[in-house]
């Protein structure tokens, strides 16, 4: 996979990505990650957004994980659709690899029933111990990722 | 060393600042190479809940310039910090009204060292001063979460003595604030490629709606994702389909 200078690991695991957005008006490209998480019956898309302060689950997703309504810390989340009530939660997302070996994080995530928007990969409480990479290749948009 | 601070603003929040800049200052002193040629400059609270606050500018090893925050959380102990973007540590100090730190002294005489020791050492209150100066602690973390500075909050919540975690409230804090932890997994996911291209060419026919897509195609559509699932139950595809709501 991908290793720094010295040799050591730098990737572990490599997953093609997605870059559509159904919801794009402004045409920018989105870097869509699956992640797995057992209770679905199959991975979903997750958007990498290293910008959000914290990982955010689309409202039914967190409802169908058992984390609506939950118990943990409240939070108040500032959001492109505005400032959103809820609360922190930990819950274990796996991102999953197409080649080398996939990771599972104990992660701390946003969820509100009032989010009206999808699910979000954020830098605190999740990409925070993540190492990735990005390949733009057209052919072969890989996204690289690790952990240490 | 007792370092010598001059003082820029004289007015005065509360308590001495120069004194407790020396403090401040003598409690840097191994890191600093000559005596710090700081100066005090009164800023708006850089902390909500923060009735009293100073930025203190100092010079360390190299002439390299820092800055330090030094305040009072709502009548708690004094408290510095370094900012937010080079939070390196945070130090709470043990001063009551009455200390001469707080109480006496010039702003440009360098403070007793005989009064540093008592000055600089760790909180021992009262239990209602411990109660106080958590809730404190805890208004302060909370206010930092509020403005996305996590790195800050979890170094304040290291300040929280363990025998505290049983509060209630500093549970779900900590809950919270504890790093992700990672582990490799023997899971293994398959090519999605023909997903994706499903998704780009046929995503707008199907907005607002979740749906299921595998090697050959869309396999269930729903409007909620629990419909999406139930179907999915029913139907088992062999191999498990790509999830998303469009």
């Amino acid at each position: 996979m991908l290793n720094f200078v010295d040799g050591a690991p730098f990737a572990s695991g490599r997953a093609k990505y997605s870059t559509h957005d159904a919801e794009a008006s402004e045409g920018s490209v989105k870097i869509f990650v699956r992640i797995v998480s057992d209770a679905l019956e199959g991975p979903i898309l997750a958007q990498l957004d290293t910008g959000a302060a914290w990982s955010v689950l689309n409202t039914e997703i967190a409802r169908e994980l058992g984390l609506l309504p939950g118990g943990g810390e409240v939070a108040r989340l500032s959001t492109r659709l505005g400032w959103i009530d809820g609360r922190l939660e930990r819950a274990t997302i796996s991102i999953v690899a197409d080649e080398g070996t996939s990771v599972d994080i104990d992660a701390t995530v946003f969820v509100s029933a009032d989010w009206q928007g999808g699910t979000f990969l954020g830098y605190s409480g999740l990409l925070e111990r993540i190492r990735f990479a990005v390949d733009p290749n057209p052919q072969a948009s890989f996204f690289y990722f690790g952990y240490y | 060393m007792i370092a010598r601070v001059g003082l820029l603003d004289q007015q005065q929040i509360g308590f001495t600042a120069g004194a407790v800049a020396r403090a401040a200052a003598a409690q840097r002193a191994p890191a600093l190479s000559q005596e710090p040629v700081g100066v005090l400059l009164r800023v708006p609270p850089p902390t909500a809940g923060m009735t009293e606050g100073l930025r203190y500018f100092g010079m360390g090893i190299g002439g390299s310039r820092y800055f330090e925050t030094i305040g009072r959380i709502s009548g708690g102990p004094v408290y510095l910090g370094m900012p937010a973007w080079t939070m390196e540590g945070v130090h709470f100090f043990d001063l009551d009204d009455q200390s001469p730190l707080l109480a006496g002294g010039s702003t440009t005489h360098p403070a007793a060292a005989r009064d540093l020791p008592r000055g600089v050492r760790r909180p021992a209150l009262s239990s209602t001063m411990q109660q106080r100066d958590l809730v404190s602690r805890v208004t302060a973390i909370r206010d930092l979460l509020q403005r996305e500075q996590v790195s800050a909050a979890r170094r304040l919540l290291e300040l929280i003595p363990a025998e505290a975690f049983e509060e209630p409230g500093i549970g779900d804090l900590r809950r919270a604030l504890t790093p992700p932890t990672v582990r490799p997994s023997a899971r293994k996911d398959i090519d999605r490629t023909r997903a994706y291209e499903w998704l780009r060419q046929h995503a707008h026919e199907r907005k607002g709606q979740w749906v299921a897509v595998g090697d050959d195609g869309l396999i269930a559509s729903a409007l909620t994702l629990k419909d999406l699932r139930e179907q999915l139950r029913t139907l088992a595809p062999p191999r498990q389909p790509l999830i998303h709501k469009l």
